[in-house]
């Protein structure tokens, strides 16, 4: 495949990257604790818009591949001691590897099926893991690792920064223009040579990869994983507000959104912790209303070059 | 050697019989006109033979090789593609983006983004589109959506298209027009057509042999002059002339 020059964009992603990287070593525990969990936001936003932003395919169970990973790393480091770095791989791995093997069923359907089918999904993964005592049986699993703040913020950060190349090139490939047709009329995407079942299982399997490896991290940052909490049906909700909010399927909006979501939730959760659902609901549905391509759609329709540059 | 070919094309769905024992072939750059009252089946011959619809039996080869058991996006790459009846453009994309995925997954299986756009370019101003190749498929004109269907059909590199009813819905300006640039195009790529048309002036003007579907069944082939003054035909179209037969 050949490769496009980069344009503006993924440039100006590049030196926020840069700065979130500098902020950590300058700055010192308490900022890069706060930037820390704005990584990991990030991070399961780009997740998630490999699939509901890039195909379009509405997914309110994409907990579930954080989930995966979060145990991954949790049952690899409290029972085996394994170094984080490895359970965050074995995230990863597993969260490509289940995405494979639901994937090849669940993407049979479409629109609100599929939608239905990944809310279900959640709810039987976490009857699942009721059932076994070596995933805590619905308890918690901790672990005590030495803290490690810079190793932590240096995964998620490398994660980050892949999937944004990654969403970059993807976007401006051939596979990229494949995926936007099945996105706007897949039986006509098929019409003209598209194989809808590879791109949209590659899709799916790009999400759950970096879902699970963003998982494995959030485990590590917290040090445990707790049944409830890990499949809480809030975080599906928070990642799609934020690419909805910053612009689905754009290499920019995710990040853009999960800025949005994640400062006002932390400045709130210390006063009024339940205000935060209410006031990202509120924000989604004026976004759904007035923009619905989000931020970046906004930016482009306000501005001729901004429109040619913003990807 | 015909290029492509049906046997005894049968469809049913459910009790209803779609298509009944349907032959036909249609050789190299030929154009062949298929009509029929409402509910004939020929929107569900072209699915059948462009891989949308599987035969409930019966054969379709294509160069001598059978394709009635390949999906659509397979059967492209056999260089045979169909445009919708009504126009599924990719809404949000714009026009040259619509053929550059026609290019970059159609028969030639072109990988490079940047040469698929040119070629979408190209394209484009082959049908006369080439102003509005900035413009998103949504903002359209019908007639432009029509054309875009044909000109996506183009790009996929097929050398057979099998068009359903993309002359229908046009302003009698607009037909002419449109029958005009579709017997420029015909000439310059050298493809062959299977066309779906209620309109008779374009069918009739552009086809070599026309075959006529009623309730699934062929009921008449020949030359446009033969097939209206068949006497099946003008039945099937206006009711017998002695309603107590």
């Amino acid at each position: 495949m050949k490769i496009e020059k980069p344009g503006l964009t993924l440039y100006g992603l590049c030196i926020v990257m840069a700065l979130l990287a500098s902020a950590a070593l300058l700055l010192g525990v308490a900022v890069s604790s706060i930037l820390l969990l704005l990584l990991i936001y990030a991070a399961l936003a780009y997740s998630i818009n490999f699939i509901t932003g890039m195909m379009g395919y509405v997914d309110f169970g994409h907990v579930l591949f954080m989930a995966i990973g979060s145990y991954a790393l949790a049952t690899l480091v409290s029972y085996y001691g394994a170094n984080p770095l490895l359970g965050v791989g074995l995230g990863a791995l597993l969260g490509l590897v289940f995405a494979l093997g639901i994937g090849l069923v669940i993407l049979r359907f479409r629109g609100v099926y599929f939608a239905i089918a990944t809310v279900v999904l959640v709810l039987a993964a976490y009857n699942i893991v009721l059932q076994f005592p070596q995933l805590g049986a619905g308890g918690e699993i901790i672990f005590n690792l030495t803290f490690q703040p810079l190793a932590t913020y240096f995964t998620i950060w490398t994660i980050v920064l892949i999937e944004i190349v990654l969403t970059y090139y993807v976007n401006r490939s051939r596979i990229g223009f494949g995926i936007r047709a099945i996105k706007n009329e897949e039986d006509a995407a098929s019409s003209v040579g598209v194989s809808p079942r590879t791109l949209k299982l590659t899709g799916y399997m790009l999400g759950g990869l970096f879902g699970g490896a963003a998982g494995a991290v959030y485990a590590w940052s917290i040090s445990g994983v707790t049944a409830g909490p890990a499949f809480d049906f809030t975080f599906s909700l928070l990642m799609l507000a934020m690419i909805i909010i910053g612009g689905v399927g754009t290499s920019i909006g995710p990040l853009l959104g999960a800025v949005v979501v994640y400062i006002p939730s932390y400045f709130l959760l210390t006063t009024v912790a339940q205000a935060q659902p209410l006031m990202i609901g509120l924000l989604v549905i004026i976004m759904a209303l007035f923009l619905p391509d989000g931020i970046v759609g906004l930016l482009r329709r306000s501005n001729q070059r901004l429109r040619l540059v913003l990807e | 050697m015909p290029f492509l070919e049906a046997h005894n094309v049968s469809k049913n769905f459910g009790g209803v019989q779609a298509l009944k024992d349907v032959s036909l072939d249609l050789p190299e750059s030929a154009v062949l006109g298929l009509i029929g009252p409402n509910g004939s089946g020929k929107s569900t011959l072209l699915n059948v033979i462009a891989g949308v619809e599987k035969p409930t039996s019966g054969i379709v080869k294509l160069d001598g090789k059978r394709i009635d058991n390949l999906r659509t996006n397979r059967i492209i790459r056999y260089g045979l593609a169909k445009t919708h009846q009504i126009p599924k453009p990719f809404s949000n994309m714009t026009a040259r983006e619509n053929l550059a995925v026609a290019v970059l997954y159609g028969r030639r299986n072109i990988h490079s983004p940047r040469f698929a756009l040119e070629e979408a370019d190209r394209i484009l101003s082959m049908v006369r589109m080439g102003s509005r190749k900035d413009a998103l498929a949504d903002s359209l004109t019908v007639q432009e959506k029509k054309r875009l269907e044909l000109a996506r059909a183009i790009a996929t590199g097929a050398s057979i298209l099998l068009l359903d009813e993309v002359f229908a819905g046009l302003s009698p300006e607009e037909l002419k027009d449109s029958i005009q640039l579709f017997k420029k195009l015909h000439e310059e790529l050298h493809c062959s057509a299977l066309v779906v048309e209620h309109v008779m002036r374009a069918v009739l003007s552009l086809s070599q042999k026309v075959m006529v579907l009623e309730e699934g069944r062929v009921i008449a082939t020949g030359s446009p002059d033969e097939i209206v003054h068949d006497e099946k035909v003008i039945q099937a179209y206006l009711g017998s002339k002695n309603p107590a037969t």
